[in-house]
C-alpha cells in the first residue's frame, strides 16, 4: 500500500490576487476574481486575471521574459524558505520538479509572429526555447529554487497540474526522490481566449457552473505550487507539515473524442474510483468534491452522472459536498489542477465550504447538489477533478492528517 | 534510488522522413541524420491505427507517433487497449501550433476549432486512446535536454505501480521547427517508439526483442555537452541507444541527457542516470 504523502507548503496566484494570502481570503470571502476581457482580445467576455503589473524577472533570468516567467516567479518568491528546508531534508537532487502548463510563453509566440510578418524578423531577445517552450518554465523555477531532482512538464491540457500529483506519487514510489515540487502555470493569450471562443463554449458574462443558468466558461490565468513529501525522515523520523496529505490520484482516459466529454461520464468515473482505489479506501470515505465544473453544459451533465453513479443519488444531493471554484478563478486550463488542490487544502485546514458563487440557481436536472453558502464543514477526505480534452481525466484525493 | 529500475524492451519503432522504420535505418548504415538522403523523396506516415475520418485530421507529428508506435508494439505484442502511452516532446503539435499563430494574427479572424483541439501536447494519445478504446492513463510531457530520461523515468515507474497496466509505450517525437521559427540546429520531424513492459514477450511474440533495461543512478555519467544557445538534440542523445538495440547482443551502459553548458541562468540538475542494456 502506498504512503500518505504530507504536503508541507504552498502558494498561488490568480484573479483572485497575487499572494496565497489575497487568494483564500477572496475565495473565502465569496469575492469573484474575474474582469471583463480587454477590447485587444476581439471576444466578450470575462477572464482571471493576476491583477496589476507583475514584478520584473530577477537579473539572472530576464533572457525568460514572458508573462508566463513572471507569473512563474510571483508563484515561486513565497515558497523559498520551505524549499530550503525540504532540500536540506532529503538532498536537492532527491526533489523533483514537475508542473503542469497548456499554454507556457505562447503569448510571446504570437506577438513574435506579427512581428517577423511586420519587419521579416523575429523580436530581438526572441528565442522559442526559452519564451515559449512548455519546458521554459520548470528552467524559471528550477533557477528560483535550485531544486534539483528530475524536472519536467506534463502538458495534456486542463488536467495538467493534476496529473504532476501522479507523476509525483509515482517518481516518491519508485525510490527515485522523497519529494516534490508540483504545481501548474497558465497565462493569458489569444490562443486560449480565441480558440475556446472558436469552439462556442466562452460565457459572455461570469461562468456559472451547475447552474441552470449557466453559458459556458471563462478563462483564468496564474499558478500554484505545492510541495509534497515522503511521509517519514529515516533518520530524523516525522517532520512538521501541514496536516494535510496526498492519498491518491486516479487518472484514466475517455477514449471517446477529442473535445467533448464522455457522454455517460466514464472516464470521469473511473479517474475517481482509481484515487480512492490507490488510497485503499470505499467512495463511502469521501466527503467533498471540488468539481471540474467548468460551467459548460456538457461537463457539468457529464460530470454530474459521474458522481451520481459512483456515490449514488442520494449522497450526490445528500451529504457529499460538491464545490466548484471556477467561479472565482475562471478555468486556469494547465494551472486548473494544481490551483484546486490548494483549494481544497485550505477548505480543509479551516473546515470551511467556500460557497459556490455563480452556482445559483444550481440546475435540478443534473441530481447533484453544489454548496452554494460558506458553510462549516470539518471534511477529511476529499477529491479534485480535472478534466480535459483529448478525454485526459484526473482526480486528486487530498486528506487530513489522521 | 533502493533497487534499480527496470523493464524488459520488447520492440522499437522509428519514423523519419527518410527512414519508415527500425530495420530501413539500420539497413541504411544507421545514419545520424533522419531526413531523406540526396534525392530521395521524404516518405508519409501511414497511421493505419487511425480510422481515415480520424485521421484526416490529424498532423505530422501525430501520424509519424502513430506510426512508430505500431510499429514497436507489433514487434514486441503489446495490446493497444492495455497500454500507457507516454509521449516526450519539446515542441509538440508546433505545426499546427504556428498555424494557428497565422490565424491568430487577423485581428477578430476565425479559429479552426479542430486546429485549436489538436494543438494540445496530448493529441496524439488523446487519437490513440479513441482509435484502440484504451482508457488506462496516458500522458504527454516535456523535457528539454532530458525528454529520453525522463520519458525512461515516467514509464519505469508507471511500470512499477500496483495500479497501471503491465505494457508502456514511450514516445519521443519532434517536427522540425517551421518557419518563422526555423532553427539550423533544430532537430528533424521524427518519432521513435520503445514498447517496454514488466515481463519478457518471445513466450507469445517471437519477434520481441526482450532485452533487459535498468535505470541506475550514475552521478558522473559523462553526458554529452550542449552549448548555450544551442537546441540540445533529441536526436543524437538517442543514438547510442538505437545503436544498442541493432546490435542486440552484450552490454551496454548508455548516458541519457544532454547536459546544458556553464549556464550562468540556467541551473543544472544533480541527478543522471545511465541506463544498462542487456541480452535476456
Amino acid at each position: 500500500m502506498p504512503g500518505r504523502l504530507p504536503i508541507t507548503a504552498y502558494s498561488a496566484c490568480n484573479g483572485l490576487g497575487t499572494t496565497t494570502e489575497a487568494v483564500l481570503d477572496s475565495l473565502f470571502a465569496g469575492r469573484r476574481g474575474l474582469v471583463h476581457v480587454a477590447e485587444e482580445y476581439g471576444v466578450s467576455t470575462w477572464i482571471g486575471e493576476v491583477p496589476g503589473p507583475l514584478p520584473a524577472l530577477s537579473a539572472a533570468l530576464s533572457s525568460f521574459e514572458s508573462r508566463q516567467a513572471r507569473i512563474a516567479q510571483l508563484v515561486t518568491l513565497p515558497m523559498l524558505d520551505a524549499i530550503e528546508q525540504t532540500k536540506r531534508r532529503w538532498g536537492a537532487g532527491r526533489v523533483a520538479l514537475i508542473l503542469g502548463t497548456s499554454t507556457a510563453g505562447i503569448a510571446e509566440s504570437e506577438r513574435a509572429w506579427i512581428h517577423q510578418r511586420d519587419h521579416a524578423s523575429l523580436p530581438a531577445g526572441f528565442a522559442i526555447e526559452r519564451q515559449h517552450a512548455l519546458h521554459a518554465t520548470v528552467e524559471v523555477v528550477r533557477a528560483l529554487t535550485g531544486v534539483r531532482g528530475p524536472g519536467y512538464v506534463v502538458s495534456t491540457a486542463c488536467s495538467s497540474s493534476g496529473k504532476v500529483f501522479a507523476s509525483a506519487r509515482r517518481l516518491i514510489e519508485a525510490g527515485i526522490v522523497d519529494a516534490a515540487l508540483v504545481g501548474g502555470v497558465d497565462s493569458l493569450c489569444q490562443m486560449t481566449l480565441r480558440g475556446f471562443a472558436g469552439l462556442e463554449v466562452l460565457s459572455a458574462e461570469p461562468c456559472r457552473p451547475f447552474s441552470s443558468e449557466r453559458r459556458g466558461i471563462n478563462i483564468g490565468e496564474g499558478a500554484a505550487l505545492l510541495l509534497v513529501e515522503r511521509g517519514r525522515h529515516p533518520s530524523q523520523g516525522e517532520f512538521d507539515h501541514l496536516g494535510v496529505e496526498l492519498l491518491g490520484v486516479g487518472e484514466s482516459s475517455d477514449a471517446h473524442h477529442m473535445t467533448a466529454p464522455h457522454p455517460e461520464g466514464t472516464g470521469a468515473r473511473m479517474a475517481m474510483q482509481r484515487a480512492i482505489e490507490a488510497a485503499g479506501l470505499e467512495p463511502s470515505d469521501i466527503d467533498q468534491i471540488n468539481v471540474h465544473g467548468t460551467g459548460t453544459s456538457m461537463n457539468d451533465a457529464t460530470e454530474s452522472r459521474a458522481i451520481r453513479d459512483l456515490f449514488g443519488p442520494e449522497r450526490s444531493q445528500g451529504d457529499l459536498a460538491l464545490v466548484a471554484t471556477k467561479g472565482y478563478t475562471g478555468h486556469m486550463l494547465g494551472a486548473a489542477g494544481a490551483t484546486e488542490a490548494v483549494f481544497v487544502l485550505a477548505s480543509i485546514q479551516r473546515s470551511l465550504l467556500p460557497a459556490g458563487v455563480g452556482c445559483d440557481p444550481i440546475d435540478a436536472s443534473l441530481g447533484v447538489h453544489v454548496n452554494q453558502t460558506l458553510r462549516a464543514r470539518a471534511s477529511q477526505r476529499v477529491l479534485s477533478n480535472s478534466l480535459a480534452f483529448g478525454g485526459s481525466n484526473v482526480s486528486v484525493l487530498l486528506g487530513a492528517s489522521e | 534510488m533502493s533497487e534499480p529500475l527496470g523493464a524488459w524492451l520488447r520492440g522499437v519503432g522509428l519514423w523519419s522522413l527518410g527512414y519508415p522504420s527500425f530495420p530501413a535505418w539500420v539497413d541504411a548504415g544507421m545514419p545520424e541524420d533522419l531526413d531523406p538522403a540526396g534525392d530521395q523523396a521524404p516518405g508519409k506516415p501511414s497511421a493505419d491505427l487511425l480510422h481515415p475520418r480520424l485521421r484526416r485530421r490529424t498532423s505530422l507529428l501525430t501520424r509519424m507517433i502513430v506510426t512508430a508506435l505500431a510499429e514497436a508494439a507489433g514487434q514486441g505484442g503489446a495490446a493497444h487497449e492495455q497500454t500507457r502511452y507516454i509521449v516526450v516532446s519539446s515542441w509538440g503539435e508546433i505545426e499546427t501550433t504556428v498555424d494557428l499563430l497565422r490565424q491568430l494574427a487577423v485581428p477578430g479572424g476565425p479559429i479552426s476549432p479542430t486546429a485549436f483541439h489538436n494543438s494540445v501536447h496530448n493529441t496524439a494519445t488523446g487519437y490513440l486512446s479513441i482509435a484502440s478504446g484504451n482508457h488506462w492513463p496516458s500522458t504527454a510531457l516535456a523535457a528539454g535536454p532530458h525528454a529520453l530520461e525522463i520519458g525512461l523515468l515516467e514509464a519505469l515507474a508507471g511500470l512499477r505501480a500496483a495500479e497501471g497496466p503491465a505494457d508502456a509505450l514511450l514516445i519521443l517525437a519532434e517536427e522540425r521547427l517551421p518557419a518563422p521559427f526555423t532553427r539550423a540546429d533544430a532537430d528533424p520531424s521524427f518519432a521513435l517508439a520503445l514498447h517496454l513492459a514488466r515481463a519478457p514477450g518471445r513466450a507469445t511474440h517471437p519477434s520481441s526483442l526482450d532485452l533487459r533495461i535498468e535505470l541506475r543512478d550514475s552521478p558522473s555519467a559523462s553526458a554529452e555537452l550542449v552549448a548555450l544557445d544551442t537546441l540540445p538534440s533529441l536526436v543524437r542523445t538517442i543514438q547510442p541507444l538505437l545503436r544498442a538495440i541493432a546490435a542486440g547482443s552484450g552490454h551496454a551502459a548508455i548516458a541519457l541527457a544532454q547536459q546544458l553548458d556553464a549556464p550562468p541562468n540556467r541551473a543544472g540538475v544533480e541527478r543522471t542516470w545511465t541506463l544498462h542494456l542487456h541480452e535476456s
